[in-house]
């Protein structure tokens, strides 16, 4: 048995399938692709693999992180070789690294991402870096959250690191941000916008795009990639 | 031309991956080099759409050709619709993103009854007039399969050709036509005259029809010289040489059926008196296990799937059955590919097989008594005993299932409340098979489902004639059953009898009836078959419009000599066989499996001898 983690990219033309969806074409495209991953024992084996954090219908990544575990040991790039020729163009595994099975799981080293937003504003003087500056030093940035359970009144300021605004073109706007994720606290981008919009007075702008740049560890008070 | 779909609209809707395909395997083509644009519809939402295996072999079978593009094309849920509607994006194809009423073909499948409505919404959405008459030489050719095609009538005026039977060769014979009929400038009667003698194809628009003053058929007659009496259906020889696909699309999102689909014979032997299924798709024809491991194994390469189901009519009748299950675990067992059986029949269910099964992988249990006494089934020709079922759920208890699934039918001809308290008795009986397997050998958790469906009488089954149940009747039925079992691990699921009486009516409606479909879809029904979205009142309505009662349709019991609907397609079995098995099934009098010895339904003399079991193993039939 060998351990492995990969990076991979969620392209555009797949930003619309949800997080079990990109498993199972994972899952599949590794089946074509031969490479011996390893199973569970038990009637129901499943294959050894899983995500570090989940990637929402409606976001592509350029920073996607996974875990898995070969029957033997193979040449990182040929893995990475053979899965991509079984994968859909649209979803690549930029690289493959052989790594310490002792090591913990990818999904508990998590604490942020980035995100990088494209928004179609018809008013683009109501998004400059100052309003987006007293947005974040509002005292709290409460939203309502919509679960299974119902809506939430939620407190999202402790859950976002920085906005920057990356551009303001006419009516497009990208803003690029850093917040929390992972499974201890876990921020929607989605959410955030709510919240832009909310109190930004932003009632008429649309998200276009949104792409996660990376997911983020946290070592002594820093993030860094959650593996290089 | 391609549809403007951007990003912004797909935020908007549920589920966007249904709209976004490029999915493993999916076909896309220069568009330049094509001569035939083929859109091949499936009136429901994606992930019902694909899990249709007829849908998945003609896709691959037409893109064989390089003059060919054939795309798919779903029913768009309704959040969709709307946004498609409000931006003006018309319904396009999912490989292309073009409009489909630029093409030449705009084929539907009919599995059911209640998709008709979203067929006439889906033709609405691409801009095509849904009435034949009003379509122009630019609009594509409306062309309609499928099981619910056998009775074609209550879509004549909306559907330009219909084709009887399986479907592999006569679409290339249909093609062939157009080719030569395209870019001549010649008229649509011209194509439609010039395929009306290809067999199994119908035009519904030349034909006429006369009732009654008491609302039956008078006469039924074709306008135009060159139009067959009778339309007879298509079937394919030999298996083993039809086309299957090497590959099929992986979906992103989860389907229904989300596995491999090998289809391993068509047609059935039983005979079970309700069952459509059992009388169009005659004769019985099987692939070899050659063929079926040779196809599983590039299917299981191209795809990655993990599951395989081995999908036909009443699978364990297969006469190779044993040594196909055996070969295939052999040979996928390593790469962790579970293979599955839809619903078993009950006698032919041997532990052998099942135990093969289960060494890779459990799935839940289904079985098909449909009736809950002997009596019942024997007037159903269900020829199974209650002592069958006991032993096989035993089998599968001491295999390890827990969970077992009991389908059974309401409302069928001559039933009594003692006969549906015989369901609520089985279904007890069951459980109590379960505590008499030692307590270490059984699997903990056992869950008996109970579904109960209404009988719906059918085109070309013995019960043609017969009235279905009213509602009131139906529901009365249900909640007599309801009212009997009440144990802890046994329960209980019905289907809303408004659907069904629905069903009823359109299954062997007649012309009269298609204002109806265009009245109640006017009024906004579609996706019927989906609860949320039924509205019975509109239906109602729509009835009410028309003059139309319904219950002429569904609760009327037919003469023998009355002109049916669907008299003038031929599927091979005859007339004076459905009207002898509908006596037996009133006497209680079971016909034989005619793997046991030929029962005379006429398939020889449509289709010439030999047809039956062509492929079998002949040690598992006898000669007829």
């Amino acid at each position: 048995m060998a351990r492995y983690i990969a990076k991979l990219k969620k392209g555009e033309g797949v930003k619309f399938i949800s997080h079990l969806d990109l498993m199972r074409c994972m899952q599949r495209a590794i089946r074509r692709s031969k490479v011996p991953i390893s199973y569970s024992k038990g009637f129901n084996p499943h294959a050894d693999m899983s995500f570090a954090t989940p990637v929402s219908v409606g976001t592509a990544s350029e920073g996607e992180y996974m875990d898995f575990m070969l029957e033997f040991e193979m040449d990182e790039n040929s893995i990475a070789e053979a899965v991509n020729r079984s994968l859909p163009d649209d979803i690549r595994i930029l690289w493959v690294k052989r790594i310490d099975e002792k090591l913990p799981s990818l999904m508990s080293m998590v604490d942020a991402a980035s995100y990088e937003i494209t928004i179609i504003n018809p008013q683009p003087k109501l998004i400059i870096q100052k309003s987006i500056d007293s947005f974040l030093n509002r005292p709290s940035i409460e939203v309502m959250k919509e679960s299974k359970k119902g809506e939430k009144l939620v407190d999202i300021k402790p859950m976002i690191y920085d906005i920057r605004l990356k551009s303001n073109d006419g009516p497009i706007s990208v803003i690029e941000t850093t917040i929390k994720a992972g499974s201890r606290s876990n921020l929607n981008p989605e959410l955030l916008f709510n919240a832009m919009q909310l109190y930004m007075g932003l009632k008429d702008s649309r998200i276009r795009d949104i792409t996660k740049k990376e997911t983020y560890t946290e070592e002594s008070g820093k993030f860094k990639n959650l593996w290089l | 031309m391609a549809v403007n779909l951007n990003d912004e609209l797909l935020y908007k809707v549920s589920k966007p991956v249904r709209y976004i395909g490029n999915e493993v395997n999916s076909i896309h083509k220069d568009v330049g080099k094509i001569d035939i644009r083929f859109a091949f519809c499936f009136p429901d939402v994606y992930e019902v759409g694909m899990s249709h295996l007829g849908m998945r072999i003609l896709y691959s079978m037409l893109n064989e050709k390089d003059d060919i593009w054939c795309e798919r094309v779903f029913a768009p849920w309704p959040d969709m619709e709307e946004v498609m509607r409000q931006n003006h994006i018309k319904l396009f194809a999912l490989e292309s993103r073009d409009e489909i009423k630029d093409f030449d073909f705009v084929g539907f499948t009919l599995q059911y009854e209640m998709s008709y409505t979203n067929m006439i919404n889906m033709l609405d959405l691409a801009g095509i007039p849904i009435l034949t008459r009003e379509r122009q030489r630019s609009d594509p050719f409306v062309i309609c399969g499928g099981p619910c095609a056998y009775n074609p009538e209550p879509l004549w005026e909306i559907s330009d050709i219909f084709v009887m039977g399986e479907g592999e060769d006569v679409i290339f014979e249909i093609l062939e036509k157009y080719k030569s009929w395209k870019g001549k400038g010649l008229s649509r009667m011209e194509f439609l005259k010039s395929i009306v003698g290809i067999k199994g194809v119908y035009i519904p628009s030349f034909y006429d029809v006369e009732y009654k003053d008491d609302g039956t058929i008078k006469r039924f007659y074709p306008l135009y010289e060159g139009c067959p009496e009778t339309i007879s259906k298509r079937i394919i020889r030999h298996m083993d040489d039809s086309y299957f696909p090497e590959k099929m699309i992986v979906p992103y999102m989860n389907i229904v059926h989300d596995r491999i689909m090998l289809e391993v014979f068509r047609g059935c032997t039983r005979g079970c008196r309700f069952c459509q299924a059992g009388f169009v798709y005659r004769p019985v024809r099987e692939k070899s296990r050659k063929k079926l491991l040779d196809d599983a194994e590039k299917l299981i390469k191209s795809t990655g799937y993990d599951e395989l189901s081995l999908t036909s009519l009443s699978i364990c009748d297969y006469s190779d059955i044993k040594g196909l299950v055996t070969d295939l675990i052999e040979a996928h067992e390593k790469d962790k590919v579970g293979i599955s059986l839809p619903s078993l029949r009950i006698d032919s269910f041997s532990v052998d097989l099942i135990n093969e099964i289960q060494k890779v992988r459990k799935t839940g249990l289904t079985f098909a008594p449909e009736a809950g006494t002997q009596r019942m089934r024997d007037v159903i020709n269900k020829g199974v005993t209650e002592d069958d079922l006991i032993n096989s759920v035993t089998a599968s208890f001491e295999s390890g299932w827990s969970n077992i699934k009991l389908y059974f039918m309401i409302g069928l001809p001559t039933e009594t409340l003692e006969d549906i308290a015989g369901i609520a008795d089985l279904a007890y009986k069951v459980a109590d098979a379960y505590y008499t397997v030692p307590r270490e050998k059984r699997k903990r958790g056992l869950k008996v489902t109970v579904s109960l469906s209404s009988f719906v009488p059918k085109p070309f089954t013995p019960f043609q004639w017969e009235p279905q149940d009213t509602i009131d009747m139906l529901k009365e039925k249900q909640l007599f059953l309801n009212g009997k079992i009440k144990k802890r691990h046994i329960s209980y699921n019905t289907h809303e009898p408004h659907v069904s009486f629905l069903e009823a009516v359109f299954a062997r409606g007649d012309r009269r009836l298609s204002k109806v479909l265009i009245d109640a879809w006017k009024s906004g029904c579609k996706f019927d078959g989906w609860d949320e979205y039924f509205n019975y009142d509109s239906w109602i309505k729509a009835f009410e419009k028309n003059k139309i009662d319904p219950a002429f349709y569904a609760n009327r019991k037919r003469e023998y000599d009355e002109i049916l609907p669907w008299d003038h397609i031929n599927i091979g079995v005859s007339k004076a066989y459905l009207i002898n098995e509908h006596k037996k099934a009133m006497e209680g009098k079971i016909t034989k499996d005619c793997r046991m010895g030929c029962t005379g339904c006429g398939m020889t003399s449509f289709e010439g001898k030999g047809v039956c079991f062509d492929g079998a193993l002949y040690s598992k039939v006898k000669e007829g």
